[in-house]
């Protein structure tokens, strides 16, 4: 452990600026032009993101084995020998982190600025938005795992403020609170958790939690906390089988979607599981179980972005995807793979989401990809920065998501097995599609627009400049982590290698570098084919006839495609309905008659009370001199006995 | 006998003289000048001068030999807290006292004067000097709460008070006297060490005395069956009075208790525990079920005041280091808070006309949106729930109690904390209730520096809330000073 | 021979008195007369204490014990005055507004 100095006893600005941004925006907001909010918020990120360049720059002049500094920056609660300290923790891993996540929403309040310029409630959003990046960079900077469920609460009330911000819309109102009730039974899982890890351990400080843990914990017990923790994960990130909150949190104004739901707060899962690693490792059941989830997801909701055709749900389904990539990285023992993906992944979709939310405004909120098309000739610059966001979501050589995602497979090759990796061979192949399939309809092919829009509206300046820079990173994101088979020097790996202890049971022994290149040739290839099927589908003239005829042919399969494999149906029918109808039971027969005479006569006599007590003070001098002189009386008799 | 007269330290005593000086000035421009204004500016001045002379005081304490006045870290605490909340009770004040028909030349040198009372309260060593501060503050507050002339309830919050406030303290005389008789004398040092080996004759007569003191102070700080005048006289009184009332002139007597059971009566202490366990429940459950139902706003937060000073109570008794930490701790965050709920309630008020009934508060979080979250903010401060200073105050509070093994004590508390959530979030939320058919009430005009003083205040609740250290570690200071004796 | 412990009983007495009057008469001025007696037992005891003891504490205090009566009386009577003018009454049980 170092004891921070100098810069490093800094790192507590780097949330504090944005929550001073939130502050301001909350407090003055509405009495100051909307340019000043804009400075504010977007320059309060800008700040928290040159202060964690500083810090990125001043950890890497320390030697790798001192790259873990502890700050503690005040005792929220110091009673007796009671402590709730507010500790946060800069290593490789929350360093990528802040970096990460300090750049990604910046870009995407600068986005924002133009693309909110409309909105009445301008100070509220960026009020929320701020408040959400101060919680996750305290998330992500925690050192405890008390200071770790504060900004995971925290990042979890800002989305639901944000997926409900259009309140008046019913859809957006009741998809918060699904959100909200949805990630909330994952959390319950994780508080479960963090309580067993402070029984095992007396503490919840990570530094005496994470070196302790293979001599406290007994394998089962390190299972039990494993997979509690997981829970956690879960619903955060959107996992099989909570993952059906993420698709209907599509209602929040797209920047929203762009940080909170595809770059930053639904990728928490997968940070809180990265950083309780030493823990996971203890236990290859909640590893195995960690790979399955993560698999299946990756499969089913790729399957489900097949066919849907709303813009911004296939792309949701496709962060769900990719978030079980970054799961199975994390369960095949690679996780600098899946925190590499976390990163490059972050680039792409923000900016897919970005580029989306410029061509739902550019065709006055149409989000429908069967009346879109032909956008090239008319907002360019989208186009393109779309393309690449495809092209590195895609997989192709050269772009970011090539190298994360090889990494993962190559991964789940060497440890998962030969049916995982054909799984997510699949998968692939699937996600090259649906990009190029969504690419492609919405720009190119003919005009299929509703007659009522009018004038096609260009992005401004502030929305264009954000999303070149995002692509920008796509494309070159992933030059931190060419493997060494291509010759790369692989440094993230190394970079974040003194975080994750070298595991005992993954690693067999270093494959060969033609293995390695085999397998990259066979997901590009894929990719291609991919793209090629969706070129075939919706550009090429004779084969545009082919998906509808598909789709007849294949009715079934497109039904349980389109109705995302009826995880909602089912949970009505499973979950919702005898909930109802339980409840429903409970309340008519057991909670009317029982319970309901209970806490309601216990309710009732209290309220009774207050309707008594106060009937004692008669108003009346002598009668409270009497109260007093019989009170002392009562008094004088137990004290002078 | 031969009379020596003592050496005075006027340096010692410098925040307390400032007060009363500037006080006097105060009276004197009011005289000559006839300027509102001017004596307005006097007292102000006064107040930060003595504020800052408090602060440079901090950890300069001077050893008390058979002195009257104590100057230690404990005392200049408070001397700074008093001179705060006379600051804000004064700038919230400000719109209010115009319109509703108070004398200004006389309000504000009383509130200084009450203030001495409260500074010279805390750091009395002498039994003399503490029955003087406490009518001092009292006399003043006595004319404070009727000085709305025109209006019936403020008057008759007067004569009420001063009934029972002046019966009150006839107890807390006779008792000294007692106290006097049992030992000789009257200086806490000297009672201290006497106490100590005290036993047979004197001691029936003693406790006899202790207990007729603790009547008299027990009135001072609301306490049950002492509270009776509390909703009443905080009801009729003016807004910014309640608000002075129920945090200054009430945790100078509580922190005068502090004192006094630290140190002379600590021998008795033991004999009080019992009592102040039935006393602190009674406290807290007889003011928020009495809370509960109340249609007047500020009866409702009278009623609530009884019952904080129930859960002061709760640590008050482990009387340990932790626990005296937490009772002053609570003090200052108490302060705060009721500053702020009567604040609220004085901004409001718009001409002769203040939102005192439940009704009036409907939809204002549409109509006055800055005080509905403010409001919002002390609210669930005073309920405690996290992330607000309530929360770590309380948290402090029924830890520490549980801590020197009351854990009953700490359970009753929870579950009053649990029903006292019942009103505090009924007001909030009819604030937040959907406009209807409710016409909008006529919009105040709040002075601009009540409001900024407001959210002053509303920042500091959640700021102590996320942030507490600082205020913890200068409270930490204060108590080391009480029992350093 | 009068002793100490007398002149105690009569304060005791007094300040009995005093308490009790306070206790059953409706007058505000009255009560106030009965304060007025509550504190004169109170200083008939130190006074008394005092001589038992010959220390000067006590005399002291019966000084300014008298003076905080006097000024207690002058503010009270004022506040009755104003009181008066309010509502022409001097009946305490008839200042009953501010109740429950």
């Amino acid at each position: 452990m170092v004891e921070a100095t100098g810069l490093f006893n800094k790192l507590w600005l780097v949330p504090a600026i944005p929550l001073g941004g939130a502050l301001f925006n909350c407090l003055l907001g509405r009495r100051v032009s909307n340019l000043v909010v804009s400075i504010v918020s977007c320059g309060s990120i800008g700040l928290a993101g040159v202060m964690s360049l500083l810090l990125f720059n001043a950890l890497l002049k320390l030697p790798p084995a001192e790259r873990h500094i502890e700050l503690s920056v005040y005792n929220w609660i110091f009673s007796g020998d009671f402590r709730v300290p507010i500790d946060l923790l800069l290593d490789p891993l929350s360093m990528a982190m802040i970096t990460m996540v300090s750049w990604v929403s910046f870009l995407i309040h600068v986005y924002s600025v133009g693309y909110m310029r409309k909105d009445e409630s301008f100070a509220r959003y960026f009020c929320y938005l701020n408040l959400f990046v101060f919680f996750m960079l305290l998330l992500v900077l925690a050192g405890n795992f008390l200071v770790l469920y504060i900004g995971w609460e925290g990042v979890g009330l800002c989305s639901y403020l944000l997926i409900s911000f259009w309140y008046e819309r019913h859809s957006a109102a009741s998809a918060g609170l699904k959100a909200f009730v949805v990630t909330r039974f994952g959390d319950f899982f994780f508080a479960l958790g963090i309580m067993l890890v402070f029984v095992q351990f007396k503490s919840l400080y990570f530094g005496e939690v994470f070196p302790r843990a293979h001599e406290v914990l007994t394998p089962a017990m390190a299972t039990w906390i494993a997979l509690l923790i997981f829970g956690g994960a879960i619903g955060k990130s959107a996992q099989v089988p909570l993952h059906t909150w993420l698709p209907d949190a599509m209602e929040a104004p797209t920047p929203v979607s762009a940080l909170i739901h595809a770059a930053t707060m639904v990728t928490a899962g997968v940070y809180l599981v990265a950083r309780c690693y030493p823990i996971f490792q203890l236990t290859p059941t909640a590893l195995c179980i960690v790979a399955i989830v993560g698999l299946l997801t990756a499969f089913i909701s790729a399957s489900i972005a097949l066919v849907h055709n709303d813009i911004k749900r296939i792309l949701a389904y496709s962060t769900v995807s990719q978030l079980g990539h970054m799961f199975l990285g994390l369960g095949v023992g690679a996780p600098t793979a899946a925190i590499f993906h976390l990163l490059t992944h972050a680039f792409a979709k923000a900016l897919l989401f970005l580029g989306s939310g410029a061509v739902i405004q550019a065709l006055h909120e149409e989000m429908d990809i069967r009346r879109m098309g032909a956008l090239k000739g008319y907002i360019p610059s989208t186009c393109w920065t779309f393309l690449i966001g495809a092209l590195a979501m895609a997989g192709i050589p050269g772009f970011a998501g090539f190298f994360s995602k090889d990494a993962i497979l190559h991964a789940t090759f060497v440890n998962g097995g030969m049916l995982s990796w054909l799984i997510m061979i699949v998968t692939a192949s699937f996600t090259a599609f649906y990009c190029f399939r969504l690419f492609f309809n919405t720009f190119f092919g003919e005009k299929r627009w509703d007659s009522h829009v009018e004038h096609v509206e260009h992005p401004t300046q502030v929305m264009t400049i954000p999303l070149i820079l995002l692509a920008g990173l796509a494309a070159f994101g992933g030059y931190m982590g060419v493997p060494h088979a291509l010759g790369g020097a692989d440094k993230i790996s190394s970079f974040l290698a003194p975080v994750f202890p070298p595991a005992h049971h993954t690693d067999g022994g270093s494959p060969s570098k033609a293995l390695e290149i085999i397998l990259m040739a066979v997901t590009s290839l894929v990719a291609l084919g991919g793209i090629g099927l969706a070129y075939f589908f919706y550009i090429v003239p004779g084969g545009r006839e082919t998906p509808g005829r598909l789709q007849q042919t294949l009715s079934g399969v497109y039904k349980f495609l389109s109705n995302g494999w009826y995880f909602d149906k089912v949970y009505q029918v499973v979950f919702v309905e005898p909930f109802l109808k339980a409840a429903d039971f409970f309340w008519q027969a057991v909670d009317n008659s029982v319970i309901d005479m209970a806490v309601r006569g216990l309710a009732g006599f209290i309220l009774r009370c207050g309707e008594v007590v106060p009937k004692l003070q008669l108003g009346l001098v002598r009668w409270y001199a009497l109260s007093m002189v019989v009170g002392a009386v009562i008094i004088g008799y137990f004290y002078l006995r | 006998m031969e009379i020596i007269f003592p050496a005075v330290n006027i340096a010692s005593i410098a925040p307390q003289l400032i007060v009363a000086t500037f006080a006097i000035l105060a009276l004197l421009v009011e005289v000559f000048s006839k300027s509102s204004r001017l004596v307005f500016a006097t007292c102000l001045v006064g107040l930060f001068v003595a504020f800052a002379l408090s602060f440079m005081q901090w950890g300069r304490g001077i050893p008390y030999e058979n002195s009257l006045v104590a100057v230690d870290n404990y005392t200049t605490f408070f001397n700074a807290l008093f001179a705060i909340v006379a600051i804000i009770t004064m700038l919230l004040s400000l719109g209010y006292v115009d319109n509703t028909g108070i004398d200004t030349g006389k309000y504000y040198p009383l509130i200084l004067f009450a203030t001495l009372g409260m500074m010279l309260l805390v750091s009395s060593m002498d039994l003399l000097l503490m029955f003087l501060s406490l009518e001092l503050l009292s006399i003043s507050m006595y004319v404070l709460v009727g000085s709305q002339r025109d209006r019936w309830v403020s008057s008759e919050a007067a004569i009420k008070y001063i009934l029972t406030g002046a019966f009150a303290s006839g107890f807390l005389l006779f008792g000294i006297a007692l106290v006097y008789g049992a030992t000789g004398t009257i200086s806490f040092t000297k009672l201290e060490s006497l106490l100590s080996g005290l036993t047979g004759e004197g001691l029936p007569l003693l406790k006899m005395g202790v207990l007729l003191m603790m009547v008299g102070l027990g009135f001072k700080i609301a306490m049950v069956p002492f509270h009776m005048w509390a909703p009443d006289v905080y009801e009729g009184a003016p807004t910014p009075i309640t608000g002075f009332l129920s945090t200054g002139s009430k945790i100078a007597a509580f922190a005068l208790i502090l004192r006094l059971f630290n140190n002379p009566f600590n021998h008795l202490f033991s004999d009080w525990v019992g009592i102040l366990w039935i006393l602190a429940v009674l406290s807290m459950t007889i003011g928020n079920v009495a809370a509960l139902l109340q249609k007047n706003v500020k009866r409702m937060l009278a009623y609530s005041s009884i019952a904080h000073v129930g859960y002061l109570l709760v640590a008050f008794i482990a009387l340990s280091t932790r626990a005296m930490e937490a009772v002053v701790l609570y003090f200052t965050l108490y302060a705060i808070m009721g500053l702020t709920a009567f604040g609220c309630i004085t901004s409001l008020t718009s001409g002769e006309k203040e939102r005192l009934k439940q009704e009036d508060y409907t939809s204002l979080g549409y109509t006055q949106p800055v005080q509905a979250v403010i409001l919002s903010v002390c609210l669930l401060s005073l309920a405690g729930i996290p992330l607000t200073a309530g929360f770590i105050g309380k948290f402090y509070l029924f830890s520490s109690a549980v801590d020197a093994g009351y854990v009953g004590l700490a359970v009753i508390a929870v579950l009053n904390s649990a029903v006292s959530l019942y009103y505090y979030l009924g007001l909030m939320l009819r604030m937040y209730a959907l406009p209807g058919r409710f016409a909008p009430v006529e919009v105040p005009v709040g002075s601009p520096v009540g409001k900024i003083v407001l959210l002053l205040l509303g920042f500091s609740i959640l700021a102590l809330g996320i942030y507490p250290s600082p205020l913890v570690g200068v409270v930490k200071g204060a108590v080391t000073a009480l029992s350093a004796l | 021979m009068i002793t100490a412990n007398q002149y105690l009983m009569v304060g005791a007495i007094l300040f009995a008195i005093g308490v009790l009057g306070f206790l059953t008469r409706r007058n505000i001025i009255v009560l106030l007369m009965c304060i007025e007696l509550m504190i004169n037992g109170a200083g008939l005891a130190f006074v008394s204490f005092c001589r038992q003891m010959g220390s000067l504490e006590g005399q002291v205090f019966v000084l300014f014990a008298m003076v905080i009566a006097a000024v207690e009386i002058a503010v009270g009577l004022s506040i009755i005055l104003l009181v008066f003018r309010n509502r022409a009454t001097l009946d305490a049980d008839e200042m009953e507004s501010l109740k429950w």
